[in-house]
């Protein structure tokens, strides 16, 4: 049986008048990818920041490896590696030297570290770029680097939030490879981001946040199957009356047809042939349509069919 | 761990190319400015200027004396201009500032009563001084070598007459050296730009650095310390390699005291740093900010001292005397000043004392407020 590594009970957070954190309860288990999930100021970073004892809370308990995490916990925290929101390394120091650098903060050993921080580079695909001040980094690259200073000693945690802000496509998929492989090296991880496709790719259990409630918790199909969306199909579809739109809606299985900008969008939920269904009805209606596709549900549907609003709004 | 700090703070200090510039650089160019500027010509116009005094002779005094200054009243370069008076019309033009000093010639010797410290009552004590020590050896050779008095008295008009080259305490007396001396109490607080930088290091509410820092598994102590320590060691660097430029390249006279130079720049720059480290340490402003907060509070300092308005250190003196011993750079100022008017060093080691005080006062503050251990808002 798996081990909590993290386990969050009861947590409240508020700043004056605002709750951040609104009686959080998580239970990161060892060897998971565990995604939160939520929009921007949904409190992903502040639930990560009292796990790293960093912010103080009102209420509540954080346990890290079975302890309770306190700002001088350094037992605990040895075995932590964060990658922030927003890249922290020294302007002045080389790749090399920053990595050496905050790797040094846990590893005493030189000739460990040495070892360490060339594996970091290697990880991140740096070895290029040593010699580099950061400033001569591109964005992509940079992000790597601060990913390579988090992770370079070694973690048994390791927390990322928002690793791939401002990240080009390429740098990103090395990035979430490079997730599943310090994964698949033994490491749990957190990962928190507001790309809904990112969390879907990578993690085994994802918890949705919103105003610093988790609203919903479980593997992506688990997610999904809390809600009533089975399938989404979009057609091109040219002159649609308001009578044709809610006669659509009366059709086996659909349970929200929307018509906007010449595009259809029919939301099934359960049975067969849908589609089938749909396009027999708009040929007997002499309804032209050009282009067909169908979708199945995403983590937006599951936050927006729970939430009412689009994860990124 | 420690080592390890410190090694990188070097490092980023060595690489910070605004660091280099302010406070090695820019200290150079001042420095070379005010020399191209003052040039020579200040040396001899402020050396012989007249000095106004009051001769106040009482009952059996000595008569040799009143034509000594009757002889520093004559000439082209008249060194003194002697109101010969009573002692409550003395001590009111002195109060007044009108006169520099009093000599008051009584049954038990020679005595000058001044009220400030400076170059020009520096003056007037090797003025007394002098006359003190030739008296003193016409009246050895007299009951010694009586044979010998001719050569003396023959060589006495020839010595007292040159006043400047016989110094009190083997110092400078170039006036010009209070703006070096100014100069160098700024350098050493621009210690405040790397103090600034290691606070918000470690303010987790100000700096995402600061973040990954507090995050770690090394104590933040340690790490504050190896900033803390590295940018000392480094301001004091920097501004040695200032003041050895201008004594041995711009030919700047700083006298014989380079040792005592040492310890004022050590301690000068400690307070510099732990000046920053306290700025650095209040508040949730960005760092940039706080930079600027402290360049203000150091050049503040620094035109209170004299850095701009050579003589604006002595009217704060007289004026509040309060400020120039709270003042770090006024502080740095007089202790220089000090080496050059006392034979001992007593003025000397209680500015020091003081701003050891202040800095381990600002160190401690400043750690008591950065020191917390979760933050409420970051």
């Amino acid at each position: 049986m798996t081990q909590p590594v993290v386990v969050i009970e009861n947590l409240v957070k508020r700043y004056k008048e605002l709750v951040a954190l609104d009686h959080l309860n998580l239970q990161i288990n060892e060897g998971e990818i565990f995604g939160l999930l939520g929009p921007n100021g949904s409190g992903k970073t502040t639930a990560i920041s009292c796990v790293l004892a960093l912010l103080n809370f009102d209420k509540g308990s954080v346990k890290v490896f079975g302890k309770e995490i306190q700002p001088d916990s350094y037992d605990i925290k040895k075995n932590i590696g964060v990658v922030l929101q927003n890249v922290a390394v020294f302007r002045e120091l080389t790749v090399y030297e920053n990595i050496d650098y905050f790797c040094g903060l846990y590893i005493k050993d030189k000739r460990l570290r040495k070892q360490y921080v060339n594996e970091a580079v290697e990880f991140v695909g740096l070895g290029e770029y040593v010699k580099f001040y950061p400033k001569k980094l591109s964005g992509g690259l940079l992000r790597r680097l601060n990913i390579a200073c988090g992770i370079a000693h070694k973690p048994k945690l390791i927390i990322l939030d928002e690793p791939t802000v401002a990240v080009d496509p390429q740098s990103r998929n090395r990035i979430l490879e490079g997730i599943e492989d310090l994964n698949a090296q033994g490491a749990t991880v957190i990962y928190t981001s507001h790309y809904m496709e990112e969390v879907e790719q990578v993690c085994s259990r994802i918890a949705i946040i919103d105003k610093g409630r988790k609203i919903a918790e479980g593997t992506k199909e688990e997610l999904k199957k809390m809600i009533k969306t089975d399938e989404k199909i979009h057609i091109e579809v040219v002159g649609l009356s308001e009578t044709q739109l809610s006669q659509l809606r009366q059709l086996p299985h659909v349970y929200r047809a929307d018509y906007a900008a010449n595009e259809l969008t029919v939301y099934c939920n359960g049975g067969k042939h849908n589609i089938v269904h749909i396009l027999k009805y708009l040929q007997e209606n002499e309804v032209s349509f050009g282009r067909v596709y169908t979708q199945l549900p995403t983590l937006n549907d599951v936050f927006l069919e729970i939430t009412g609003k689009e994860l990124r709004d | 761990m420690f080592f390890h700090s410190f090694y990188y703070n070097v490092k980023c200090q060595l690489r910070t190319k605004e660091l280099v510039f302010w406070n090695l650089f820019f200290p150079i160019i001042l420095g070379t400015l005010f020399v191209s500027t003052f040039g020579g010509n200040m040396q001899k116009e402020e050396i012989f200027f007249t000095i106004d005094v009051a001769y106040v002779a009482e009952d059996g005094g000595e008569e040799g004396f009143v034509e000594l200054l009757n002889g520093l009243q004559e000439g082209e370069d008249q060194l003194l201009s002697v109101k010969t008076c009573g002692m409550d019309e003395a001590e009111d033009l002195l109060g007044k500032q009108e006169i520099r000093g009093i000599f008051i010639n009584g049954k038990d010797g020679i005595r000058l009563l001044v009220k400030e410290e400076g170059i020009t009552e520096s003056i007037l004590k090797t003025i007394l001084n002098q006359y003190q020590k030739t008296q003193s050896m016409i009246g050895k050779v007299m009951r010694e070598r009586p044979e010998k008095l001719g050569d003396v008295i023959a060589g006495l008009g020839e010595e007292i007459s040159f006043v400047t080259e016989e110094k009190y305490t083997e110092a400078s007396m170039d006036a010009m050296t209070g703006y070096f001396y100014a100069l160098i109490a700024m350098n050493c607080l621009y210690g405040c730009f790397a103090g600034v930088t290691c606070a918000v290091s470690i303010k987790a509410d100000v700096t995402s650095l600061a973040v990954r820092r507090n995050i770690a598994s090394t104590n933040r102590f340690v790490v504050m310390a190896a900033d803390l320590i590295s940018s000392v060691l480094f301001q004091f660097c920097y501004t040695m390699v200032s003041v050895v430029y201008l004594k041995y390249v711009q030919k700047v006279d700083f006298g014989n005291k380079m040792p005592y130079l040492f310890i004022v720049v050590a301690v000068g720059s400690f307070i510099g740093v732990a000046t920053g480290f306290f700025i650095g340490s209040v508040g949730k402003a960005r760092a940039g900010t706080k930079i600027g907060l402290a360049l203000s509070v150091t050049m503040t300092e620094c035109f209170l001292s004299g850095l701009m308005i050579g003589n604006l250190y002595h009217v704060i003196q007289s004026v509040c005397p309060i400020l120039n011993k709270i003042n770090p750079a006024a502080l740095i100022v007089d202790a220089l000043y000090s080496l050059d008017i006392y034979s001992d060093f007593r003025r000397f080691w209680g500015n020091m004392e003081i701003m050891g005080l202040m800095s381990f006062l600002l160190i401690a503050a400043g750690y008591l407020t950065v020191r917390r251990e979760r933050y409420a808002s970051i």
